[in-house]
């Protein structure tokens, strides 16, 4: 049985509100009370000695939540506040035994969502993107690199061991920033095959899209490489986390900057400067994943909290 | 329409919000460490400790205290029974929720 203890006055008037359904489906109705879910009727049952015992054949919410053939109903729980003398939530949530708390719990089980607070967890590793930064640093510096009109010498040598120093700091300083800020998960063995699929999707498409063999050409007008990178980018989003409106957006537009037929006057600098714009969605794309696992953080703790009062 | 008030029998210990919150943010990851599970539940540190104590009482979570880098580390991990009762336990919900929809909202 599933008893809930509620005032006799809670019963009884929500016993008067409910008489004509109880009454069509033939059920007792003096003591009859309600049980709420998101301030829709769940389900009824009878009151005996104090303590509501609701069974399978008293359980109408199907046909008492049609608020259009019930429509008596309607005042008494659209407000958010119990309604004071019913007080059914109050009196509910506040009775000594908390197995008994059926209302406010699963009010609390509206907010808290399963699948937000198991979707943060899983993408918490590949949301850290202020891995992106160092990274699209790393790319321009490729591309400063690989120019044909390179600073010369010590300059591009500087620049090189330079970067490469700061992109060493900046993991470190990324790693100790997520580790004490953030904390740490150990991904499950379905989400690791799940990350090898990804790279290897990643290097394959970037392979295919950028081998001087198949697609690459010099004298293309179009600049393949980078077409590829957006594409394989986009595929490793998709397979890891699932692709929000920033990826699209972001990898979506170099893609199809990459394939408007403006590349064809750099020629072999092409490739190079290609690098830049990649370094920079790399970027971008990282500080808006950033947000949004903060923002993911923070709503499932928020969600928590509410539920937390509620109880 | 239920076949026994069996399915409306919610596991008492599961069903805090903290400790429901606890529990399926572990059911996600193989393991994931004090300060994870404080972020992403917004507990204190008190609170959380609690919670994860009466988990672990319950044989539900096993718990791994070491020091990495001269620092404390608590990691946090779900047993196979704490699998098996956060999975059953949000079944169990669903099927509480599905109850309380009209027709109409399928």
């Amino acid at each position: 049985m599933f008893p809930l203890v509620v005032s006799a006055e809670c019963g009884q008037r929500l016993g008067d509100l409910l008489q004509p359904t109880c009454a069509a489906r033939r059920i007792p109705t003096l003591h009859v009370v309600s049980v709420l879910y998101e301030r829709k009727v769940f389900g009824i049952g009878e009151v005996e000695d104090g303590a509501l015992v609701l069974s399978p054949d008293a359980v109408l919410s199907n046909v008492i939540a049609e608020k259009g053939q019930h429509s008596h109903l309607g005042p008494l729980f659209a407000n958010e506040e119990p309604v004071e003398g019913l007080r059914c939530y109050r009196r509910i949530d506040s009775n000594p035994f908390r197995m008994l708390g059926l209302c406010c719990k699963l009010v609390g089980m509206g907010d808290m969502e399963r699948k937000s607070l198991e979707s943060v967890a899983a993408n918490y590793p590949y949301l850290q993107g202020l891995w992106a930064i160092p990274m699209g640093f790393s790319t321009i510096i490729v591309g400063i690199s690989n120019l044909q009109r390179r600073p010369a010498g010590l300059l591009m040598l500087g620049i090189i061991v330079g970067g490469m120093a700061l992109t060493l700091v900046a993991y470190l300083l990324i790693a100790r920033y997520y580790r004490h800020n953030y904390g740490e998960v150990t991904r499950t063995r379905g989400r690791r095959l799940r990350e090898a699929v990804a790279v290897v999707a990643w290097v394959g498409v970037l392979f295919v899209g950028a081998n001087r063999f198949l697609l690459w050409s010099l004298d293309s007008p179009l600049c393949i490489y980078a077409a590829a990178f957006a594409l394989a980018t986009l595929v490793c989003y998709a397979i890891l986390v699932g692709l929000r409106a920033h990826h699209i957006i972001i990898w979506g537009a170099v893609l199809l900057a990459s394939l408007l037929p403006i590349w064809g006057g750099l020629g072999v600098d092409r490739d190079a400067v290609a690098m830049f714009p990649l370094g920079v969605a790399l970027i971008a794309s990282g500080l808006l994943d950033q947000r949004l696992l903060v923002r993911s953080l923070r709503s499932s703790s928020q969600s928590i909290d509410s539920c937390n009062a509620r109880e | 329409m239920p076949e026994s008030n069996d399915e409306f029998v919610l596991d008492q210990l599961i069903h805090v919000p903290a400790r429901l919150a606890i529990m399926t943010v572990l059911s996600s990851v193989e393991a994931a460490d004090f300060v994870f599970l404080q972020r992403t539940t917004g507990l204190t540190k008190g609170n959380l400790s609690s919670h994860l104590t009466k988990l672990e009482e319950a044989g539900l979570v096993k718990i791994e205290k070491k020091f990495v880098n001269k620092r404390p580390n608590t990691t946090v991990a779900l047993t196979p029974e704490g699998k098996e009762r956060t999975a059953a336990h949000w079944d169990k919900l669903e099927r509480l929720k599905s109850l309380s929809k009209t027709p109409s909202e399928g």
